[in-house]
């Protein structure tokens, strides 16, 4: 076992670290702001998410992701939305930012792909607590459809057209919490949050020009939404042993209200999202094997009721396993690896038929900075291979996380 | 000391999955720096593939659309037709039409005019290198050269093509086939239609196979008559072409004398005229209170003009008024996703004026509709002019309706219509060729008092529109 050795808490990173690293840190600043910049679209996407208000995101960590989704007591996850008392073991002020990329293949169909910033988070130590900032996606819907058919005039007259669907919406939450330890081995935390995005929904016919004449127009009906809600979340790490770590965690939404955005008509829609519920720990199995694991649970039928999804399960299930070895180095840095199994039920079906996505998970983390015996920066890599699966619609899925963690624990 | 001091709980939590402390401190930190730089580049650069996951058919599509088709007669969204000409002047077309229609009536005459002669011939003698001026010359002959499109060219072959010398004074920038001028200034009219009185200068037979220049020799007396005016009259003579069908494209007239110099009295020189410049009258016309047709084209050019009223609602049928078989559909800008003018096209009353090239048509707003017919349009509703063969005004093409879009612009006044504060969009509309003139050719449709007469095709959508899941 190592110890920590600091004399105090340092104020703020950029300024107070002491050990020469200034610039390097402000160095690391020049280099977070290209990650912050295009902060939009928060989540990987489906066309699985076209149900409902679309597809949940994961916990936006690597580390988390590479373990099967571990969204609660898992040390090091600072500033979560799902688990704020993991912020409270935070020695200096930090900020995580993660970068995702994935694509996802459909039988007979091109493979699609983007890359999407989930989230980011900002700790900030102050006497006795651990304050944290951040932003994660929570929900997200991008898809499209496409259908050609045939319109018939009358007399004999038919005119090739192409019906186009498009659905670019994401919602996510701005949360700020505190956190703090109990003893030497309780960690709790609470964060508060509003709901944040936008939903757009397209639809689009275009009709043949060679076939109609110049100056055809296509047919376009629009709608815009903009979301609020309000959301907060309580969590308890404790240590039970040394070789045991367990935490808890609850996620209290509000109703997601969809308000209309001019000239779009009709009343807001308020969906009302469930109290999720999550368990989560690690165990020590052997000197650097790790076995990690969570359970999550929410009860989605009020959600589904509010928007019409009559197939879908209403309560959900999340789980996953990890196995990590700390052991591994590379060039005298720990370069942890794992893998994992995540089985997740999503809440809202697709062409009426449920979605449950399974993936297998893995992933290798490096320490690139530290100073004394605290790191100071580190990055993961997580990576998700797994399926999608709705009835006789199937689709295959591969994501790999990148979190870059400024951080100083 | 600090609370977190040799805490071995922590220890043991922060080394897990790399969120331990490390060793050795402060070393090889360049390297990951630069690493992360890199990786960071990486982030930008691969944070523009953005790929919408897509599926093909139509269940997933949640909107159900339906498109169908209306078409209204010119009294239901139309009125006000009238018909004006006078815009342009032939003279600036590059091109005179020498054309005689098929009837026999009406037909097309290029009109050329020069400054005159130079007064002096360059006369170089036996073994002089150095050219000599002489005024003191004797004409002997002439030419006259009128050159043709030899490859464009309508009716049968060969061509009897006459000149006659123009005697009255005209203007070539209002000339018509009644007035030798026609200005706010002043109207002369010609003492007879058509050029006034006329002096034969001769005539030949051409074939488009023998060349492009069509050569009418001049005796010396008609020669020498044309050198002699003065500068009150210049040297003007009208082309015309005898056989009925005959459609020729002239682009250039030449006159040149020629001429013994007193210097070399054994040789004989040609002396070409300055200052040539030629227009084309013609005998067609169209009557200004027609409403038998909707006409564009011409020089000088016609335009047809009406006013565009939408109605509120058109009475529509089929699967869009289900349960119903019939209902009024309410024209909203959105739900128009195509309007076309339908014009059938019709034989010119005026033979001579029946188009025998491409029509360029263009639909443009009346800008002041109270000022028509000097009225300023704005520009084109269609992106692109309308082109239309002749063949479409011919025995074969009348029965096939031709089409001009109009989406925009009817969109654009329902939407003026709909707005709280409207602007007042012109609701008058010109039809027009693309250029003013454009040629001797007119393009005419059946009129608003015709069976045939126009009509508003339209193609509408309607849905539910897009909602929330």
């Amino acid at each position: 076992m190592k110890d920590v050795s600091v004399t105090q808490p340092q104020r703020f990173f950029p300024l107070g670290l002491g050990h020469g690293l200034g610039r390097a840190w402000r160095v690391g600043l020049l280099m977070v702001i290209p990650w912050v910049m295009p902060l939009q679209d928060l989540s990987a996407q489906s066309l699985f998410s076209a149900g409902g208000l679309g597809m949940p995101s994961l916990v936006p960590d690597a580390r988390a992701r590479m373990l099967g989704g571990i969204e609660v007591g898992l040390p090091g996850l600072h500033a979560s939305r799902t688990d704020p008392a993991s912020a409270s073991s935070l020695l200096l002020a930090g900020i995580s930012l993660s970068m995702e990329s994935s694509t996802e293949s459909r039988e007979g169909e091109e493979t699609t792909g983007r890359t999407r910033f989930p989230g980011f988070a900002v700790g900030y130590p102050y006497q006795n607590l651990v304050y944290s900032v951040g932003y994660t996606g929570h929900l997200a819907q991008d898809w499209r459809g496409i259908n050609d058919t045939t319109l018939d005039f009358g007399e004999g007259r038919l005119v090739e057209a192409r019906d186009q669907f498009r659905s670019l919406g994401s919602f996510g939450t701005f949360h700020a919490g505190v956190s703090r330890r109990i003893g030497s081995q309780i960690g709790v935390g609470a964060n508060v949050g509003i709901y944040t995005g936008a939903l757009e929904r397209s639809f689009f016919r275009e009709l043949n020009p060679e076939q109609v004449g110049i100056g055809v127009e296509s047919y376009v009906s629009q709608g815009r939404w903009r979301a609020k809600g309000l959301s907060g979340a309580a969590s308890v790490n404790w240590q039970v042993h040394a070789l045991l770590h367990l935490g808890a965690g609850v996620l209290w939404s509000g109703d997601l209200t969809l308000d209309p955005l001019a000239p779009t008509p009709g009343e807001a829609l308020d969906v009302p999202l469930p109290l999720e519920i999550r368990v989560g720990g690690v165990a020590t199995l052997a000197p650097d094997l790790r076995l990690a694991g969570s359970l999550t649970r929410a009860d989605w039928s009020d959600a589904v009721q509010a928007v019409s999804d009559d197939a879908a399960p209403g309560p959900t299930t999340q789980w996953g396993l990890g196995l990590s070895w700390d052991g591994s180095r590379f060039r005298d840095r720990r370069t942890p690896i794992a893998f994992g199994y995540r089985s997740t039920q999503h809440p809202f079906s697709f062409l009426g038929e449920r979605v449950i996505e399974n993936a297998i998970t893995g992933g290798v983390g490096m320490h690139l900075a530290s100073s004394e015996e605290i790191p100071l920066a580190q990055v993961h890599v997580g990576l998700e291979r797994g399926t999608r699966d709705a009835g006789p619609q199937s689709e295959s899925f591969f994501r790999a996380t990148v979190t870059l963690r400024v951080w100083g624990r | 000391m600090n609370r977190f001091l040799f805490n071995p709980v922590r220890g043991a939590v922060s080394n897990m999955i790399g969120a331990g402390p490390i060793s050795p401190p402060m070393r090889g930190r360049r390297r990951p720096l630069l690493a992360l730089l890199a990786l960071s580049v990486v982030a930008l650069v691969t944070a523009c593939s953005d790929e919408i996951p897509t599926a093909l058919g139509p269940g997933i599509i949640p909107v159900d659309a339906t498109t169908f088709q209306v078409d209204l007669p010119f009294e239901a969204f139309a009125s006000g037709a009238r018909l004006d000409g006078g815009y342009g002047v032939p003279a600036n077309l590059i091109q005179a039409f020498l054309a005689k229609s098929e009837d026999g009536q009406g037909s097309s005459h290029p009109l050329a005019r020069w400054a005159g002669f130079s007064p002096i011939v360059s006369v170089t003698v036996g073994e002089e290198t150095t050219p000599r001026s002489d005024s003191l010359w004797t004409v002997v002959g002439g030419e006259l050269v009128l050159r043709v499109d030899s490859l464009r060219v309508g009716g049968t072959a060969p061509f009897t093509i006459e000149a006659h010398r123009v005697t009255e004074a005209y203007d070539p920038s209002s000339v018509s086939w009644t007035h030798a001028v026609d200005t706010l200034g002043g109207r002369i009219s010609w003492s007879a239609a058509g050029g006034g009185g006329l002096i034969s200068l001769g005539s030949v037979t051409w074939d488009p196979a023998l060349g492009d220049s069509i050569r009418i020799p001049l005796d010396s007396a008609v020669a020498q008559s044309l050198s002699e005016l003065g500068d009150a009259m210049f040297p003007a003579v009208r082309f015309s072409v005898r056989e009925a069908g005959a459609y020729l494209r002239a682009f250039e007239a030449i006159l040149s004398l020629q001429v013994r110099p007193s210097l070399d009295p054994d040789s004989v020189y040609r002396l070409p005229a300055f200052g040539a410049g030629m227009t084309f009258i013609h005998s067609g016309s169209l009557d200004p209170a027609s409403s038998q047709v909707l006409v564009a084209g011409g020089a000088p050019a016609y335009r047809s003009s009406f006013r565009v009223d939408l109605p509120e609602t058109v009475q529509v049928s089929g699967p869009v008024c289900a349960p119903a078989l019939t209902c009024q559909f309410e024209l909203t800008p959105e739900r128009i996703v195509y309007a076309g003018l339908r014009l059938t096209p019709v034989q010119n009353p005026s033979a001579i004026l029946q188009p025998a090239d491409t029509m360029n048509l263009d639909l443009r707003p009346v800008l002041a509709p109270d000022l028509l017919p000097r009225a300023p349009l704005g520009v084109s509703i269609q992106p692109l002019p309308r082109r239309i063969a002749p063949s479409a005004f011919g025995p074969a093409g009348l029965a096939a309706p031709v089409e001009i879009s109009l989406t925009r612009f009817v969109r654009d006044l329902l939407e003026d219509r709909r707005s709280e504060s409207p602007q007042g969009l012109p609701r008058v509309v010109s039809l027009t060729t693309a250029s003013e003139p454009s040629g001797l050719g007119v393009a005419a449709f059946a009129g608003p008092d015709t069976p045939q007469r126009p009509r508003l095709r339209l193609i509408l959508t309607r849905s539910e529109g897009v909602s929330l899941p």
